[in-house]
């Protein structure tokens, strides 16, 4: 088991009197891929905004290698957000970049490398993904599958510690999304950190060694795989019924 | 009461912006986003406020004449026509075009990046979307606003004088001659710093409602109104207390 990378203390959040996150509690470990599973607005996409500052919760910490993000202006959170990387769950590409400026624009923006470097980060990036040649494309001309594989193309570029997917398969066909978790696996065995913000279950325990399911703002379970599956809480026994008779029936 | 402190709470966060887009000014980084900025809000605006410039020239000139021919002051008309298009008119048909023009660009494609989470991905990258998208955006309004503010007066002046000469038989050099030498330093001072400060206001204005969208597409159109509602009252309003201002100092 890896040490603690990303440990939220205790995390609240509220946007106009609705209750997004409540007295969240997480741990994130060094190599491992979490997945954070749930329903639709039981609140796993403000988790990732959390960890990434760019949300600043209403109580709690959280702790990035040990130090309280919470209280840090922006312009501090520039070391922190270099190490890690986001999928955003509608990709998020900047429409009036091509492909190969979007994968290269945090590089560009923070003079990481120079020009030759980012053009073979930029190649290397669309190999992984498989998309060799679409560099000169814009993203309004790629699929929604593509638009996906760009954006992790766009987050492995400058090799950050840890990525957070915000849904990377929702939407997506059973091939591209297979794709996908091929990626996210890839990843994991080169040694980065994965965050998972899912609903989708299958793809979940594919990929995922250790889970948090949340309800209403609130975690309600955590674990491996086998204690999820073994847990006597009605929500989670109801939620991970799928997975249950696709286990019992295989 | 409610309404007041949403409007107090407004009014700090466009406070705070022109703040930051005051100290993140003096950057040059962005100088290509800049020049691009100017090329679409000015190049491209010259056909508007040339027409915009002309058709206010010609019916000023056309009223005031049949005005002044009723008591033999014709030969004012040249004067009026030229210290009405360079101290107010000018500035503020080009201002209130422009805010239409470019409030609704600024406001629509900001909005649209906020909704599709890429001023978020911006953040996540580590970059200031003041400094990445407003700034460009001002510079470009505050160096473009002058040029075209010019190009109104001088449309307006010289459709002034063409109808002078053909409706009203006065002499085109006798117009023109009562156009500049009727000019006063401080007419000038006026008519050239308004554009300039009304530039600043619609660019803040418009980028900080295109950053405060929210709500879907419907959200998107209310904050493209409220950027051309609201750059068109402060242009009317700004056009008042300077020209007060001046009257009192000058």
């Amino acid at each position: 088991m890896g040490n603690p990378l990303i440990q939220l203390q205790n995390v609240s959040v509220a946007i106009n009197d609705a209750v997004i996150l409540e007295d969240i509690s997480l741990v994130f470990r060094k190599g491992e891929t979490s997945v954070i599973l749930g329903p639709s607005g039981a609140g796993k996409s403000s988790i990732l905004k959390v960890i990434l500052g760019l949300w600043k919760p209403d109580g709690g910490k959280v702790l990035i290698d040990g130090v309280d993000i919470v209280p840090l202006p922006e312009d501090a959170m520039l070391p922190f957000r270099r190490r890690m990387a986001i999928v955003f769950q509608g990709n998020a590409l900047f429409d009036s970049m091509t492909v190969s400026e979007n994968i290269a624009y945090f590089l560009r923006e923070h003079y990481l490398v120079d020009e030759n470097e980012i053009r073979s980060r930029v190649e290397e990036s669309l190999f992984i993904v498989n998309l060799e040649g679409k560099g000169r494309l814009y993203p309004e001309e790629l699929s929604n599958g593509m638009k996906k594989r760009v954006a992790i193309a766009r987050a492995v570029a400058f090799h950050p510690e840890m990525i957070l997917y915000d849904e990377p398969t929702t939407g997506l066909d059973p091939l591209n999304a297979r794709t996908i978790n091929d990626l996210i696996l890839k990843l994991q065995q080169q040694g980065t950190t994965s965050v998972i913000v899912t609903h989708l279950l299958k793809d979940a325990f594919r990929v995922g060694k250790a889970f948090f399911i949340i309800e209403n703002g609130r975690i309600v379970a955590s674990g491996s795989a086998d204690e999820m599956l073994s847990s006597t809480d009605p929500f989670v026994k109801e939620f991970l019924e799928d997975v249950k008779q696709v286990r019992l029936a295989s | 009461m409610r309404r007041f402190k949403h409007f107090l709470y407004t009014l700090q966060e466009y406070s705070i912006l022109v703040g930051s887009v005051v100290r993140n000014g003096g950057s040059i980084r962005y100088a290509r986003e800049t020049l691009e900025e100017m090329y679409l809000i000015g190049a491209q605006s010259v056909p508007l406020v040339f027409l915009g410039g002309l058709f206010i020239g010609i019916i000023l000139a056309l009223e005031v004449g049949h005005r002044f021919e009723s008591f033999g002051a014709k030969t004012l008309v040249g004067r009026t026509v030229s210290l009405g298009m360079i101290r107010e008119l000018g500035p503020v048909v080009s201002g209130l075009l422009l805010a239409a023009r470019v409030g609704a660009k600024n406001a629509s494609e900001l909005g649209a990046m906020k909704l599709s989470e890429q001023i978020d991905a911006l953040r996540a990258f580590g970059s200031n979307p003041v400094t990445t998208l407003v700034v460009p955006r001002t510079i470009a309004a505050l160096m473009i606003f002058l040029p075209l503010a010019l190009i109104a007066d001088m449309s307006g002046i010289l459709g002034g004088m063409t109808v002078a000469d053909l409706s009203l038989h006065i002499d085109r050099a006798f117009f023109w001659n009562a156009a500049v030498y009727g000019l006063q330093m401080k007419d000038l001072i006026v008519g050239f710093a308004k554009p300039v400060l009304f530039g600043f206001f619609i660019a803040t204005i418009s980028c900080f409602c295109g950053l405060s969208t929210s709500g879907g597409t419907a959200g998107l159109g209310r904050s493209t109104i409220d950027a051309v509602v609201t750059s068109s009252l402060v242009v009317l309003f700004l056009d008042f207390i300077f020209t007060k201002v001046v009257w009192e100092i000058l």
